[in-house]
């Protein structure tokens, strides 16, 4: 009986470290194959400076696997002004555009990109009940007005129209793409996906938090007149 | 010791509703009297002596051109990639008409607490927790290089 703990134990560890492996090796492939990694940083123990394109190691907690299949074969513009620290950021020069794939490829990078998620990432804390009418209302000058969001954030506004500045990423689509309990977690903690960000830190109630939240997760395209 | 008894129970009596009829004129005085707005301490007077103790470094310059260029521009002309898409344009630092008519304490006060808190445009978001305090009199200073000018 021992012995045979024993070697379960054993047999789940190598399968444990061979599926690591193969996740790692897998993405490293495919993503050096497209050319994601002239842009993207798949681990934090690269270079930190010199990138062109927002960090994708903990992309299993940011985004939404549908928008990302969505993405990956007909990319939308996430960052109108480009990515803050791409050396052409602020000099106006044109977006470069994202590259696009095939569905399968597609499927199989959103697969491996859901997989990259980060070690104590809290789960949870946003449910799926949205905002009612009234908070609504009421989050939504919080976010244009108390806090001057819409300074650097595009967002949805009252005439259903894209309104907003554009070094910080678009919002328009936010629901879509971001997950809750990420949202709230860059909010509350600015700099730890990002210790270059040119976002201000803000210190609110956790009321405040869970309320912009989700009034960012209720901006999406298909809002828009 | 019955006499005494009663005179310990009319005392404790006494003090219950002394206490009761405290706290119930308390209640009514909050009732009534709004409390009053959290006021900002009164801005200390000697600005001058702080602004000569926290000079432009290149530290300042760099801020300035990692976080308020994206509204005010790389020259601090207001043309920022924002300044098209925000409802009021963000300030020209480098007109010094509109900003001598402003004082230092007036520009920190935007700076740490946002447009919004000192009755200007809410696109200007607060930096006070981004910044230290040193660092903000500092960027007064730069915005003072900028328009070349003093509070009048």
């Amino acid at each position: 009986m021992k012995k045979n703990t024993k070697l379960l134990f054993l047999f789940l560890c190598v399968a444990f470290t061979n599926h690591l492996f193969n996740t790692a090796a897998y993405c490293q492939t495919i993503a050096e194959k497209l050319g994601c990694l002239e842009c993207h940083r798949f681990s934090s123990s690269s270079d930190e400076k010199n990138r062109t394109a927002p960090d994708l190691f903990f992309a299993g907690d940011k985004f939404k696997k549908k928008w990302l299949v969505d993405f990956l074969q007909q990319p939308e513009i996430v960052r109108p002004g480009g990515f803050t620290l791409d050396p052409n950021f602020l000099t106006g020069a044109k977006i470069k555009g994202h590259q696009s794939v095939t569905e399968e490829e597609a499927n199989q990078l959103a697969d491996v990109l859901m997989k990259l998620t980060l070690k104590g990432f809290s789960k949870g804390i946003i449910d799926n009940i949205p905002l009612s009418k009234g908070k609504r209302a009421k989050s939504k000058i919080k976010f244009e007005r108390t806090y001057g969001c819409t300074a650097c954030h595009q967002a949805i506004n009252l005439a259903r129209k894209p309104r907003g500045g554009i070094s910080g990423p678009s919002f328009i689509n936010a629901g879509n793409r971001l997950q809750g309990d990420w949202i709230y977690d860059k909010l509350k903690n600015p700099r730890k996906y990002e210790p270059l960000s040119r976002m201000p830190i803000f210190k609110l109630s956790e009321e405040d938090f869970v309320s912009l939240t989700k009034y960012v997760l209720s901006q999406k395209k298909e809002n828009i007149r | 010791m019955k006499k005494l008894k009663n005179s310990i129970l009319q005392i404790i009596l006494a003090i219950i509703v002394i206490l009761a009829l405290y706290a119930c004129g308390q209640s009514q005085k909050e009732e009534h009297t709004p409390s009053p707005p959290i006021t900002k301490a009164p801005p200390e007077p000697i600005i001058q002596e702080k602004l000569v103790s926290h000079p432009v470094t290149k530290k300042t310059r760099q801020t300035y051109q990692w976080y308020c260029t994206q509204c005010h521009g790389v020259k601090g002309k207001g043309d920022g990639i924002n300044s098209p898409h925000v409802t009021v344009p963000p300030r020209n630092h480098t007109k010094a008409s509109y900003l001598e008519t402003r004082s230092d304490q007036e520009l920190f006060d935007a700076i740490s607490e946002g447009g919004l808190k000192i009755g200007r445009a809410p696109c200007m978001p607060s930096w006070g927790n981004t910044f230290d305090k040193e660092t903000i009199w500092s960027l007064v200073r730069y915005i003072r290089e900028l328009c070349k000018c003093e509070a009048v």
